[in-house]
C-alpha cells in the first residue's frame, strides 16, 4: 500500500499543482516527499532483512519497493523541467 | 537313469538361472530399488529465498551436482546472490541455517526412480550456477524441478510465485524440518567438476561463525558483525 499508493497519490498532486498553481517552486515539494518517502522505506529494509534470511541482495529487495517512488520522482522532476 | 539325470540336471539349471535373474544387480555401487532418491522443493511465500534438498535413498552414493551424498543423507541446494565467495549454487547452506530461519515456508517432495532421471537432474542442476536478478534462486529451484519431474512449477524470478505454484499442486507441507548441518558441510559449486572448496569452516580465519546468527548478508559479514562484537566485548 505504502509502496505504490502513496508515491501515485503524490504523484496526482503534483499534476494538480502543475495545472492549477502558478508558483512552480510549489512543485518542489512533492518529489522531496517523494525523496524522503524512498529514505525511509529503505532504511526500515535495510534494518528489517538483517534479521531475514534471503538469498538474494538487499539493494536488490530495497529497490523491488522503491521502485514506483524512483519513476514519480523522475516523472514528478520532468514535470518541473516542463513547467520552468 | 539317463532320463532321471536330465530331469535333474534341468531343475538345477533352472534354480540357478533363477536364482540369478532374482539376484540383485548392483551397478556402480547401487541396488535397483524403487526411488534413488527423493526431492523436496521449498520456496519461501515472501520474496526470500527458495531451494532443494535432495535424499539419497538408493543404497549407496549418488552424485548430486558435483557433491557425492551417502546412502541416507540429504544435501541442500540452492543459488545465493549475495555471497561474497560465489554467486551460484552452495551446498548444505540452508541445511545449516535450518527450517526455522527461513520466513513461512511451503514444500513439495516427489522420488527419482531411475538413472535417467537423476542424469537429467544433475545436468540441469550443473548447467545453473549463477544468480541474477532475471536467474534468482526460485528459477533455478523450479527449473530444475521442472526438468526432472512430470509436475511443473512455474518457473518465476520471484519465490512467492513458485511458493503459489507449489501451494496449487496439491499435498503440500507448510514449514518442513530438515536435517541439520554444521558449516563444515558447506561447499560452493565450481565448474570443474568434483571439485569443491570450504571457503568457511575449515579456513584460519580466528573470526569464529555462530550457528544461532540470523542474517540476510551471509558469511563474510556476519563474520565481521562477530568480530565486531568480540571486540565491543572486550
Amino acid at each position: 500500500m505504502i509502496n505504490y499508493a502513496l508515491p501515485i497519490i503524490l504523484f496526482i498532486l503534483e499534476g494538480y499543482l502543475y495545472l492549477k498553481v502558478q508558483n512552480r517552486y510549489s512543485l518542489y515539494l512533492i518529489p522531496i516527499l517523494l525523496v524522503i518517502g524512498t529514505i525511509i522505506i529503505a532504511t526500515s529494509n535495510y534494518t528489517n532483512f538483517a534479521n531475514i534470511v534471503t538469498s538474494a541482495p538487499i539493494t536488490v529487495h530495497i529497490l523491488m519497493n522503491v521502485w514506483v517512488y524512483l519513476l514519480v520522482i523522475l516523472a514528478s522532476i520532468l514535470l518541473i523541467i516542463k513547467k520552468t | 537313469m539317463n532320463k532321471l539325470k536330465s530331469v535333474f540336471k534341468f531343475t538345477v539349471l533352472f534354480l540357478l538361472v533363477i536364482s540369478v535373474i532374482s539376484l540383485p544387480v548392483k551397478a556402480n555401487g547401487i541396488e535397483p530399488r524403487a526411488n534413488l532418491a527423493t526431492v523436496t522443493i521449498f520456496s519461501t511465500k515472501e520474496n526470500n529465498h527458495s531451494w532443494l534438498t535432495v535424499k539419497n535413498t538408493s543404497g549407496g552414493t549418488i552424485k548430486v551436482g558435483h557433491l557425492n551424498v551417502s546412502n541416507g543423507d540429504t544435501v541442500s541446494l540452492g543459488t545465493w546472490g549475495n555471497i561474497k565467495q560465489h554467486k551460484g549454487i552452495w551446498y548444505n547452506y540452508e541445511l545449516y541455517l535450518g527450517s526455522s530461519k527461513f520466513s513461512t515456508h511451503v514444500s513439495i517432495s516427489r522420488n527419482i526412480t531411475s538413472t535417467t532421471q537423476l542424469n537429467k537432474f544433475n545436468t540441469t542442476i550443473n548447467g545453473r550456477d549463477s544468480w541474477s536478478l532475471l536467474n534468482t534462486c526460485s528459477s533455478f529451484a523450479g527449473s530444475v524441478w521442472d526438468q526432472t519431474f512430470a509436475d511443473k512449477v512455474n518457473v518465476g524470478v520471484l519465490p512467492s510465485y513458485l511458493a503459489d505454484s507449489i501451494i496449487k499442486l496439491g499435498g503440500y507441507t507448510t514449514n518442513r524440518s530438515m536435517p541439520s548441518r554444521n558449516v563444515s558441510a558447506i561447499y560452493y559449486h565450481t565448474s570443474s567438476g568434483g571439485q569443491q572448496t570450504t571457503p568457511i569452516g575449515g579456513g584460519s580465519s580466528s573470526k569464529s561463525l555462530t550457528d544461532n546468527t540470523v542474517t540476510s548478508f551471509p558469511l563474510e559479514i556476519l563474520e565481521d558483525i562477530n568480530y565486531m562484537q568480540m571486540n565491543l566485548g572486550k
